[in-house]
């Protein structure tokens, strides 16, 4: 008796631990539909904080999806809605991590060079069926264009961010050397105007004027900026399946970053700087200048709001340097709502409806302000039309065109990932820029052959 | 004598007969025996539960991934030793050995020797202070490691960090701490040391504490010095708790990750990879399960090879 009361209690004890695991893989995976309210499990990476008219109750990344998803659920109360951020350093792993668990969200919100990797390996429902005639038809054909992979519209566009140069004009003015840089309102310089304007202002030892960023692949078009003013490609327009980084513009222009760090134009150790540091280096004069996207205004905004700028900042946007007769293209870099293959027919409708409510004209003119990004749908109009940086900017993407960035190759993230090393390598001066560039051109093409 | 042979032939055809009822038999010692453990099996039911499941399976998996190409979609195609043989050419996984070798040899017998050298400074104090010095290094171990890593990150960082700030203060250089390929696996090595130090003197001060007082009276009685104390008596006494140091701090050390993830990402050039970061850069950022798995495998064969040979060469007097 006694011996079969203490099997039950093992079997009990088994089976809570069992029914423990499975809850937590449906809550991965976002729960059925069946039964009870249906419930969506929605990641978001770290784009929008701060929203106007909502400072107090959007501190934080997430905060604002938050109030999104309560909204909806008051609107549709068969539905829960769990709102995830995602950190920026973990994000790629953690989705990486879920899906290979069998539990990723069920709906994403994330940058395109990740998610047509997913949808290549067939993992996104496919929004085409759902969408109504006039509704896809909003949607600029250039980002329509770059979210269709194998014939399906993996996402829905959100906006696209772009990268410039950015400098603390403050400093240059300080030292009198203001004129070497272009004049407010023009955004175009040679590459020996900028390494005359950045000599301008350094000082051993306490100004570094160029924030390199090479610690991770999460920046490294800040990096390659100076490769596309010389004309050199990580990837030759619409084609994927090799890198033409190794070229002879490619390898003069990686030997420009070296020769600025060499001359101490560059902060020390710039090979592991994270982000946040390099910001704190803005915020105390250590640093003059950056590639970033418009974003910048933003946290330059906050950072002073919170006290952390000990120098005067002001901030002026300016294209990467360019040859003589050349232009400087500009990337693009959209995010999107992306889908998870869902199970249930039910689900699947609701998460691709609640996908679609997020991204109608007006969410997605409160997104483009706040995240200082290009708006996807024409009718969306312009939401920073009142910010002279954003027209400009525009304008140089107008005149100069687009990078082909190569964002819908296959293995697009793991061709960044691999560079890196080789990059901090030639900034180290272990490896030579030209060997490096043959490394990464090797490594590239393999990974590229591979998938 | 004789008779022997008789016998053998006369018992093989009862055996060969009644093999049924050996298994029966057989069945009925093991389940006789469970009922007997029954008490302990009952109490260690959960924890073996939860070691099976989160622990051997996820074992057997990843060494059964280890023979199978695997990216993200569920497809699998059976690769044989395929992956562990692409290992030998692979110039960023040598790369992550050597540096987690480097780390394992620079950092597990100097926080074995040191967590020695602190505890038996620290014995002899008041039980208080003793507490106190407990708690003091045993503190980073529970502490969150991206805490501890953001804290270092700070005092490495090379334009504002508290490091070179002292260094300059006494006219020294600036160094890139965790920024050039010749500093950056020292200085991560040296948070890892901090990180694992409170274990060993935890242990060591458990281990001093078992040696009785009687045994170093004597010794001292008999003109014994505090060297020969140390060499004779405290040191052999403590030879189970020196190995049970050594083999999980090496063990430890062989599976630096937070650090790295933090503060370098493997980096510059790959000088701070380590064995895990490299399995968890080519499985999350490489979508290279299969390949990863391999690594994995890799890994644990080297520390049980590891631990095998500690247990050898410092365990050979406990059996005896």
């Amino acid at each position: 008796m006694r011996w079969r009361g203490l099997t039950g209690v093992l079997l009990l004890l088994m089976g809570s631990v069992l029914a423990g695991c499975g809850a937590s893989g449906k809550s991965g995976a976002g729960g059925g539909a069946g039964g009870g309210r249906t419930r969506i499990v929605y990641w978001v990476t770290p784009e929008i904080k701060d929203v106007e008219g909502l400072e107090e109750q959007t501190r934080e990344y997430g905060d604002y999806e938050k109030i999104q998803a309560a909204e909806y659920m008051k609107l549709h109360p068969e539905v829960e809605i769990e709102v995830q951020p995602l950190a920026a350093e973990e994000l790629t792993k953690k989705v990486t991590a879920s899906i290979a668990a069998g539990s990723p969200p069920d709906l994403l919100k994330d940058f395109l060079g990740r998610t047509a990797g997913y949808a290549h390996q067939g993992l996104l429902e496919d929004f085409l069926p759902v969408l109504p005639k006039e509704e896809l038809e909003d949607y600029d054909p250039f980002y329509r264009k770059l979210y269709t992979v194998d014939g399906q519209l993996h996402g829905l566009p959100i906006y696209a961010w772009t990268i410039a140069v950015f400098v603390n004009r403050a400093i240059w003015e300080a030292e009198g050397k203001a004129d070497l840089l272009p004049p407010e309102g023009k955004g175009d310089w040679t590459y020996d105007q900028f390494l005359t304007a950045m000599r301008a202002v350094a000082k051993p030892d306490r100004v570094w004027p160029w924030w390199a960023q090479f610690a991770s692949e999460q920046a490294d078009y800040c990096n390659y900026g100076f490769f596309w003013g010389k004309g050199a490609f990580v990837f030759p327009p619409g084609d994927y399946s090799r890198t033409t980084i190794n070229s002879p513009k490619g390898v003069e222009a990686l030997e420009f970053l070296v020769r600025m760090e060499r001359e101490k134009l560059i902060p020390p150790g710039t090979t592991t700087l994270a982000n946040s540091e390099l910001q704190n280096m803005v915020g105390q004069g250590q640093t003059a200048a950056w590639g970033d996207s418009l974003y910048a205004f933003q946290w330059v905004d906050t950072a002073r709001k919170q006290d952390r700028l000990k120098v005067p900042v002001k901030l002026q946007v300016l294209q990467f340097p360019h040859e003589p007769g050349l232009k400087s293209p500009m990337p693009v870099g959209p995010t999107a709502f992306v889908v998870f293959k869902q199970k249930d027919e039910q689900k699947r409708k609701a998460v691709m409806e609640f996908a679609r409510w997020l991204n109608t004209p007006e969410r997605q003119r409160i997104y483009c302000r706040n995240a200082r990004q290009f708006p996807t749908r024409k009718s969306t109009g312009d939401p920073l039309a009142d910010d002279a940086n954003f027209k400009l900017v525009k304008q140089w993407m107008d005149e100069n065109g687009m990078v082909d960035l190569g964002l819908t190759a296959p293995a697009y993230y793991q061709v960044r990932v691999a560079a890196m090393p080789h990059l901090q390598a030639a900034m180290l001066g272990t490896k030579k820029p030209a060997d490096a560039l043959r490394d990464i051109e090797a490594e590239a093409n393999a990974i590229l052959q591979r998938n | 004598m004789r008779e022997l042979p008789e016998a053998r032939v006369t018992l093989a055809p009862v055996e060969a007969k009644a093999p049924g009822l050996r298994a029966r038999r057989l069945l009925a010692g093991v389940l006789g025996r469970l009922y007997r453990d029954r008490w302990g099996l009952f109490f260690a039911a959960p924890a073996l539960v939860l070691f099976s499941l989160f622990i051997l399976y996820p074992l057997a998996q990843g060494l059964l991934l280890s023979f199978f190409e695997a990216g993200l979609s569920q497809d699998r195609r059976f690769v044989g030793l395929a992956n562990f043989a692409r290992l030998m050419g692979d110039s960023a996984f040598l790369q992550a050995v050597r540096n987690t070798g480097a780390l394992v040899l620079g950092v597990a017998p100097l926080s074995t020797l040191l967590g020695l050298a602190i505890s038996l400074v620290v014995f002899p104090l008041s039980q208080r202070a003793q507490g106190f010095f407990r708690l003091a290094f045993y503190l980073p171990g529970v502490a969150s490691g991206v805490v501890l890593s953001l804290v270092w990150l700070w005092i490495y960082q090379p334009t504002y960090g508290l490091l070179n700030h002292l260094l300059g203060l006494a006219g020294g250089p600036r160094i890139a701490w965790l920024g050039s390929s010749e500093w950056a696996l020292p200085s991560l090595g040296l948070v890892v040391l901090t990180w694992i130090l409170g274990q060993p003197v935890l242990l060591m001060l458990a281990g001093l504490g078992t040696i009785s007082p009687e045994l170093m009276e004597a010794a001292h009685l008999d003109g014994a010095g505090p060297a020969a104390r140390l060499w004779r008596i405290t040191l052999p006494l403590l030879r189970p708790t020196l190995l049970f140091v050594l083999v999980t701090q090496t063990i430890a050390v062989m599976q630096t990750v937070v650090v790295v993830i933090v503060m370098t990402r493997g980096g510059p050039a790959n000088a701070t990879q380590t064995f895990v970061y490299r399995i968890y850069e080519t499985a999350f950022d490489f979508y290279q399960f299969g390949y990863a798995s391999a690594m994995g495998t890799v890994l644990f064969l080297f520390a049980a090879a590891i631990t095998l040979v500690q247990f050898r060469l410092l365990g050979r007097e406990l059996e005896g």
